[in-house]
């Protein structure tokens, strides 16, 4: 178990750098798309067409990956007065529970989330003039990036007994 | 019994609504009871493009809108925003009743799979603007972010500018935006009555609205049942068209208790300078040129 | 049924909160198409209003590191220093003055408890009162003239959008007056910091260290005013002023820089997908039509006026408490319109009642918004965040009372300037 628990721990670890430069990036971007947006009204006297809907695309991305992100270190928003009261096996069991509810849903997210792709091949975003499937794709890679996340962190509080460490704010 | 789903976009107690709810009743009459249509509006089950996509996978069943909001499925159906493409309203309705007109939504459908039925004139779009102006030259006007739309400002002088339409009341109070193209009737329900000093009759478009289906799922129906559907469209398209004149006129009537000016435009120059469309947008032209003929125009 | 008790079951144990509704809204949406969700979710939050969210965090963030928010307290104490919780009551003033340009809440309290929570922080209050106070007032952007919520209902109904601004006005001052009563209050309880008349050259001091931060809210302020730019994109430009003052502070450090687009995103991203949670599990209850059948019974089963009030106000309270307003707000306002209609009450109360009601379910719990994004801001946990909301909640009840069984709170500002 603690092996498996290390290569799903080491692949994560890539996973997880990869996904926060793209959180980072795409917060990048909407600022960039923001500011020409401007620049483009005032200064060129002619507003560019894509930044409005690119930085609601940005948004888009950086809610669903920051999103699955914040799993993988605990820190999405939860009432957590019951499983910081126990402590032990019971905590470890709780924390199977709360990272099996969060499977399901990963899994339910994945396939509507495949559903909804397919629905949408010949559809275009304008402004933008690339499929619309580009926007809905950020639900998918969020689903399976959840599901990677939950597995490592269960097969930790397995390992560990006591959970994962939490809370392990982005370094300044 | 079978449910029927039609949402659309509009307010609880507008015009559109109460279409709807025509529909709704014509529905069940044609149907004999077999069809109970259950109306969900002012985007209650999503935006327009929600309402699009749950079309698709038979969550939704019917909706009213432009031909252009299937822009994304079809850049064919923006034909719908080409300016001037009419003139008068009658030459919209022979044009959309004609052999042509019917040629026109099967191409849509082809391109997108989405099934136009019985279109109706909605109101010419007018330009709504903050300030005194005579023209549109060096105003900053919210477009729909649609690429005809687009090039069609810029040839007027203007600066066409998309924006959420969450935003324009405050943008048009603030001066973000000079004006908003749109309806008498949407430009009155967005509270542009409030911030509007002139309305320029630019008379620029002149859009239908149509009931849409999913083409897939309505053929899957059993004959009876699309037929019911296909006559309540019809019926309830008469029902909004006999009432859309008095409600664009008394909308547009509305705006000068309010303070605003109603001034005319050069409509000739206006459509020399968008002479060179044609050349930008080969396919859309195409259609136009089909529809203006069958309206009797040239 | 099974639905709501998978709701509070996993809510409970401690799953987060998007997953607790997300799986909720799949468990209601039964076998109706699953995509609906993902679209509902996907349009929530590919929307560009939404982007002042992210933007004014990011603002916050980059201020922080700077240093540059540091100056904000001596300044403010300057003025409001003498006064027990004079910082407190300045944060107050300064959501209330921000909220007559901003249409949103959530702009609102992201913009002010970036910058204010660590001001107020430093100063000695409780991380946990800071972020609550912050959430509370932030609610007001959404009362205080412009409002993005009046708007939608205003579209919505075809209610005049300028009365119902000018409806917002005397409920949302009032609003903010309680709320500083209750900062007053607080802080003679917890004995909060007050300080001696600063001296002349104390003074000098702080304004001069000041004048970088003080720049922010001008500019601001003057491009919306003038039109330059939207309060959206104003977000973006408070981003770039930040980015300004670190490079002439001599701070800036691409990784350091990097890291804090990184955490703004992960902050942002955490709040952000609650709503768009919301927005999904909205459609099946629409879809079920449970809030149309539940109006039709109150109008069926009640006759008393006042009652029927309350009760509204009670579904009101419920719906808010696990959506988020807008998603609320799209579903009940077709079906309450002709209930107000039914019981004369006017178009701007009726609006007025019903975005109040709502928009106070960002600080209720077990959903609330904004002290999510507070909570993030301070460092404290959610739980401690609903606590010391408390207060400020029952203030918020006492003026929705008014709004709604007092008209001349919402009605007799507009009728004075024509509506
Ligand atoms: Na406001
Ligand atoms: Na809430």
């Amino acid at each position: 178990m603690l092996n498996v628990a290390s290569i799903v721990t080491r692949v994560a670890d890539v996973v997880a750098t990869v996904a926060r430069w793209v959180i980072g990036l795409c917060l990048f971007a909407l600022l960039a798309a923001v500011a020409t947006q401007i620049f483009g009204r005032h200064v060129l006297h002619s507003t560019p067409s894509w930044t409005e809907v690119f930085a609601s695309l940005m948004m888009t991305w950086l809610s669903f990956i920051g999103a699955a992100y914040a799993v993988r270190l605990d820190e999405n928003m939860a009432i957590a007065v019951i499983p910081e009261a126990l402590s032990g096996w019971a905590r470890t069991i709780l924390l199977v529970i709360i990272g099996i509810v969060g499977m399901i849903f990963g899994y339910l997210l994945l396939d509507a989330s495949i559903e909804q792709l397919s629905l949408l091949g010949s559809s275009t975003i304008i402004g933008l003039g690339i499929s619309t499937q580009w926007l809905y794709l950020s639900a998918p890679i969020a689903a399976g990036l959840m599901l990677l996340f939950l597995a490592e962190r269960m097969l930790l509080a397995l390992v560990t007994r006591d959970g994962p460490a939490t809370k392990n704010e982005v370094s300044l | 019994e079978k449910d029927i789903v039609f949402a659309h976009v509009f307010a609880a107690n507008s015009l559109e609504q109460e279409t709807a709810e025509v529909f709704a009743k014509k529905v069940a009459e044609f149907s004999k009871g077999e069809l109970k249509v259950t109306v969900f509006p002012a985007s209650q089950l999503g935006g327009w493009n929600q309402i699009a996509t749950q079309q698709r996978s038979g969550a939704v069943h019917v909706t009213i809108i432009s031909t252009s909001a299937l822009g994304s499925f079809s850049p064919l159906a923006t034909v719908d925003v080409w300016p001037f493409i009419f003139e008068t309203r009658e030459q919209f309705d022979k044009a959309y009743a004609s052999e042509d007109g019917k040629a026109f939504f099967k191409a849509i459908e082809a391109e997108s799979g989405y099934r136009v039925l019985a279109p109706t004139y909605k109101g010419f779009r007018n330009v709504y603007l903050r300030h005194d102006a005579d023209d549109l030259k060096g105003q900053k006007i919210r477009v729909p972010g649609l690429p005809i739309v687009l090039r069609s400002f810029e040839a007027w002088g203007a600066s066409p500018t998309p924006m959420d339409m969450a935003e324009i009341y405050t943008a048009m109070q603030q001066g973000v935006v000079d004006g908003i193209e749109i309806e008498a009737q949407t430009a009155l329900s967005s509270g542009m009555g409030d911030v509007t000093k002139t309305v320029l009759m630019t008379k620029h478009m002149m859009p239908n609205y149509a009931f849409i289906f999913y083409g897939a799922w309505l053929d899957e129906l059993p004959e009876a049942e699309r037929v019911a559907l296909e006559q309540a469209s019809a019926e309830a398209s008469k029902y909004f068209a006999d009432k859309i004149a008095i409600a664009e006129a008394q909308a547009l009537e509305a705006f000068k208790p309010k303070g605003a000016n109603i001034k005319e435009v050069d409509l000739n120059a206006m459509k020399s300078q968008v002479s060179g469309l044609d050349k930008e947008f080969p396919d859309q032209y195409g259609w136009v040129k089909r529809l203006q003929a069958a309206a009797g125009m040239n | 049924m099974i639905p709501f008790g998978i709701f509070i079951v996993t809510l409970i144990i401690g799953v987060p909160t998007f997953i607790v509704i997300g799986i909720t809204a799949f468990a209601a949406i039964g076998r109706l198409p699953h995509s609906v969700l993902i679209d509902q979710m996907t349009a929530a939050l590919n929307n560009f209003p939404l982007i002042a969210l992210p933007l004014f965090l990011l603002m916050g963030n980059l201020m922080t590191y700077g240093g540059i928010t540091r100056s904000l307290v001596s300044f403010t104490n300057l003025f409001l220093g003498r006064i027990r919780g004079g910082l407190s009551l300045g944060a107050i003033g300064s959501a209330t003055f921000f909220s007559t340009i901003s249409g949103s809440a959530a702009a609102d309290t992201s913009a002010l408890g970036a910058v204010l929570i660590p001001a107020m922080k430093e100063d000695g209050y409780h991380p946990g009162y800071a972020g609550a106070l912050i959430a509370a007032a932030g609610t007001l952007g959404s009362i205080i003239p412009p409002s993005i919520l009046l708007v939608l209902y205003g579209v919505q109904t075809g209610t005049s959008i300028r009365g119902l601004f000018m409806a917002g006005v005397v409920p949302g001052i009032t609003a903010a007056l309680g709320m500083m009563g209750v900062a007053l209050w607080t802080a003679f309880r917890r004995n909060y910091p007050k300080y001696p008349s600063p001296t002349a050259h104390e003074a000098v001091k702080a304004t001069v260290g000041a004048i970088p931060v003080l720049l922010l809210p001008l500019i601001i302020l003057v491009g919306i005013i003038s039109g330059f730019f939207t309060i959206t994109e104003s977000a973006g430009v408070a981003v770039l002023y930040a980015l300004l003052l670190i490079v002439a502070k001599g701070r800036f450090k691409f990784e350091a820089i990097a890291n804090i687009f990184m955490k703004s995103g992960i902050e942002t991203a955490a709040v952000t997908i609650v709503i768009a949670a919301s927005a999904a599990l909205a459609w099946p209850l629409t879809r079920s039509q449970v809030p149309l059948h539940a109006a039709n019974f109150i109008l069926e089963h009640l006759s008393n006026p006042v009652l029927i009030l309350f009760v509204v106000n009670l579904l009101l309270l419920f719906l808010g408490m696990f959506l988020a307003p807008a998603a609320a707000l799209i579903i009940v306002t077709p079906l309450l319109t002709p209930l107000g209609a039914a019981l004369d009450v006017d178009p701007l109360q009726l609006g007025l009642m019903i975005v109040f009601n709502l928009n106070l379910g960002l600080i209720v719990p077990p959903i609330g918004e904004s002290l999510f994004i507070t909570a993030r801001i301070a460092g404290t946990s959610y739980v401690t965040q609903v606590k010391e909301c408390l207060p400020f909640v029952a203030v918020n009840l006492i003026v929705l009372m008014l709004v709604t069984y007092w008209p001349p709170m919402t009605t007799a500002f507009p009728a004075l300037v024509g509506y």
